[in-house]
C-alpha cells in the first residue's frame, strides 16, 4: 500500500470551523466535482475515488467501492489526515511527503483541496504512480476554483429549514420503546 | 457546523461523545448503535488496541428516512479519553455539532471528570467554539457503583452551564438511549435556529 500527502501546517489553521454556521453546496458545485472525480478515475484508472470534508462527511464519489462503505472510509481517511497534521505540525517542517509501502492489492493516494476538502482515491492493481500524479494535479487545477464558488441558496436553505422541523418526531418514533 | 448536500439532499450532523477514558463512552455508543434498526445505521467501527481501549475513535451513521425532501445523517463518534490521545480527540472534535460528556460517577475518579472537562473547553477553545453556545449533554454514567460521586456535586463541578444532564448505567442501557435522544433535540434545535439566522425565517 503506497500513501502519499503533501502537507503544509501554515495553511491547516484555516481549516476549522467556528460551529455557528452551516455549509451549504449547491448542486451545480456538486455535479462539477462529480464530472471531475469521474475523469480523474479514468485517467489514473484509480479503482474509486472519493472528495469529502476535512470533518468526514462524503461531498462526492465513484467507483468500485466493494466491499468497502465509502461513508466509513470518508470518516477514516479524515481521521488519517488530522492525526498526520498533528504529526507534521510536530516535526515543524513547512513541508512533508508521507510514503507507505505494504500490500500489492491496493494503494492509497490522499489530496488536500483547499482548506475543507480531501480526495482520497484507491488505486488498484491497475494504477500507476506517474500517471495517478499527472491526473490528480489536472484534478486539483481543475477543480481549486469550484471550491471558492461554495456559497448557500436562501430558497433551498428554506426547504430544509421544513424538513428539520420534522426530525424530531422521526427520532421520537425510532426511539419510542425508550420513552 | 451542520453540512447541507442539496444534491442527495442530505443534512450531516456530528455528534462525539467525551469523557474520561473507562468512563464508558464506547459502552454508550454500542448500546446506541444496537437498538437503531439495522436499516437506519451503518456497521460500527472501532480502531482499538489489542485491551480493546479505543486507540482511535469509535464510528457508525444513523440515517432518518427522507423527511419533507430531505434525509438526516447523524455521524456518532466516540473519542479515547486517556490524556494522552488529546491529539486524536481533538481531531474528531473539528466540525462537531453536538456533544456528550460522559462522566464516571466512582468516587476516586472525580478528578479525572474535572480534568477532562478542562481538557474539552480548551480544545473546544483551540478550534474557535463557543463552549457556551455548542449543543451538550452531560451523562453521570456507573450509577450502579457503591461509592459515587453525588448528583449535586456533580452539577455543580462538571456542569457550569445548566446543561441537560442524565445518570445512566450504560452497561444496562439505563440512560442511555435518553442521553442520545437529549442531544440529537439539542443540535437539531441549533441548527434550525441557525438555518433561521442565516438565511431568514421558514415561517416569515
Amino acid at each position: 500500500m503506497t500513501e502519499e500527502l503533501r502537507q503544509n501546517p501554515a495553511r491547516n489553521s484555516a481549516a476549522v470551523g467556528t460551529g455557528t454556521n452551516v455549509y451549504a453546496i449547491p448542486p451545480d458545485q456538486l455535479e462539477n466535482l462529480d464530472r471531475a472525480l469521474e475523469k480523474l478515475l479514468d485517467q489514473s484508472k484509480a479503482r474509486c475515488g472519493l472528495i469529502l470534508d476535512r470533518t468526514g462527511m462524503i461531498l462526492a464519489y465513484a467507483g468500485d467501492f466493494h466491499p468497502v462503505n465509502p461513508q466509513v472510509m470518508g470518516a477514516t481517511a479524515a481521521g488519517v489526515i488530522a492525526a498526520l497534521n498533528s504529526m507534521v505540525a510536530r516535526a515543524a517542517s513547512p513541508e512533508i511527503n508521507v510514503r507507505f509501502y505494504g500490500s500489492e492489492v491496493d494503494r492509497i493516494h490522499f489530496l488536500l483541496l483547499g482548506d475543507r476538502l480531501i480526495l482520497c482515491l484507491l488505486l488498484g492493481r491497475t494504477a500507476l504512480g506517474g500517471n495517478v500524479r499527472s491526473a490528480v494535479k489536472a484534478f486539483s487545477s481543475s477543480v481549486q476554483p469550484m471550491l471558492e464558488r461554495f456559497r448557500p441558496d436562501a430558497r433551498q436553505a428554506e426547504d430544509v429549514l421544513k424538513s428539520v422541523q420534522y426530525i424530531e418526531s422521526k427520532l421520537d418514533d425510532m426511539f419510542k420503546d425508550y420513552k | 457546523m451542520p453540512i447541507i448536500n442539496y444534491r442527495t439532499r442530505e443534512i450531516n450532523c456530528k455528534i462525539v461523545y467525551v469523557g474520561p477514558s473507562l468512563g464508558g463512552k464506547t459502552t454508550n455508543i454500542q448500546q446506541i448503535h444496537g437498538v437503531i434498526p439495522a436499516k437506519n445505521r451503518t456497521e460500527l467501527q472501532s480502531i482499538d488496541t489489542e485491551g480493546d481501549r479505543t486507540l482511535f475513535f469509535d464510528y457508525f451513521s444513523m440515517d432518518l428516512e427522507d423527511i419533507a425532501g430531505f434525509k438526516t445523517k447523524f455521524l456518532i463518534y466516540g473519542v479515547p479519553g486517556q490524556p494522552y490521545y488529546r491529539s486524536t480527540r481533538k481531531m474528531v472534535l473539528n466540525g462537531v455539532d453536538g456533544l456528550v460528556f460522559v462522566a464516571d460517577s466512582d468516587k476516586s475518579r472525580i478528578q479525572d471528570n474535572l480534568e477532562s472537562m478542562q481538557d474539552l473547553k480548551g480544545m473546544l477553545t483551540e478550534y474557535g467554539y463557543d463552549y457556551g453556545t455548542l449543543p451538550l449533554v452531560l451523562q453521570y454514567n456507573k450509577r450502579d457503583l457503591f461509592f459515587i460521586t453525588p448528583i449535586e456535586e456533580f452539577e455543580d463541578l462538571l456542569n457550569d452551564r445548566g446543561c441537560r444532564s442524565f445518570e445512566a448505567v450504560a452497561i444496562e442501557n439505563k440512560g442511555v438511549v435518553e442521553t442520545f435522544r437529549a442531544v440529537c433535540a439539542e443540535v437539531i434545535a441549533k441548527l434550525n435556529a441557525t438555518l433561521a439566522s442565516q438565511f431568514g425565517s421558514y415561517n416569515r
